[in-house]
């Protein structure tokens, strides 16, 4: 028989988070250690930023052509542009790190996990634990 | 150091406001506030027309470096094409005076999407 295998977790309230560390393809990153980051299903893409991380990190010197970025549409109906970037997502607990693409727009302060990304990993929501875990790959789910 | 005289009506409105929101050393806090956002807006604007140039230039190369470098990360920055590599790692080092760059991986398609961002708060 198989033996279980041990889930990465994180403990959390109100919000479904996990601890990660974003990081420009150069290796600059954006805190030593993890930062707890929403996993929000409302958002398509992998990675939505702040504004201010985006200018710190420099991340303008990994963007996408103009072409290729999102169009934002705010509660009001206000449109605006996504400036897109490479970069990389670690989660140093399972010490591993992800290409991803991020987003952001001027002002924006929210830091986001969004569907892009979590179709890609197995997450566990345990609601009554308060608790967001990664599943191994190699954990079987029976 | 750097001196400077304000018109009176003017001096005397910002002094006012500032003390009332930041106390005794309002004038001071406010002015530093002021100076920090003005720098960051002038850097922006700066990477502002660097984008520019680098997305105009790459339209223009598009098809050229589709032929010469398929599957390849490449680096456009002061409008020109500067690298290409297998991993953008490999190309942190490239153009290091430019103040904006653009990261292609030629060939990818991305699609675009529109965002509806309820809970986006902008300030």
């Amino acid at each position: 028989m198989a033996s279980p295998t041990a889930l990465i977790c994180w403990d959390v309230a109100d919000i479904f988070a996990i601890g990660v560390q974003l990081q420009t393809p150069g290796g600059e990153v954006h805190i030593e250690g993890e930062e707890l980051v929403e996993l929000d299903t409302g958002y398509a893409g992998e990675v939505l930023v702040p504004w201010r991380l985006y200018i710190e990190l420099e991340l303008y010197g990994w963007e996408l052509e103009e072409d290729l970025w999102s169009v934002g549409v705010s509660v009001t109906g206000e449109t605006f542009p996504m400036p897109l970037s490479e970069a990389v997502l670690r989660i140093p607990k399972l010490g591993e790190a992800f290409p991803v693409r991020v987003d952001t727009f001027e002002d924006n302060d929210q830091f986001l996990i969004g569907r892009a990304f979590i179709r890609k990993h197995r997450l566990l929501f345990d609601g009554p634990a308060n608790r967001v875990c990664v599943i191994p790959a190699e954990a079987t789910i029976v | 150091m750097t001196t400077l005289t304000l018109p009176e009506d003017l001096r005397e409105q910002f002094e006012r406001k500032a003390r009332e929101l930041y106390g005794e050393r309002g004038p001071a806090t406010a002015l530093v506030e002021a100076i920090k956002q003005w720098l960051a807006r002038i850097d922006m604007q700066a990477i502002q027309v660097e984008r520019e140039l680098n997305n105009q230039a790459y339209r223009q190369m598009k098809v050229e470096l589709e032929r010469q470098y398929p599957g390849k990360c490449v680096i456009i920055a002061h409008g020109a094409f500067q690298a290409a590599a297998d991993s953008f790692e490999e190309l942190k080092d490239v153009a290091p005076t430019a103040r904006h760059r653009l990261a292609i991986r030629i060939g990818e398609v991305v699609p675009k999407r529109v965002e509806r961002l309820w809970q986006v708060r902008r300030r």
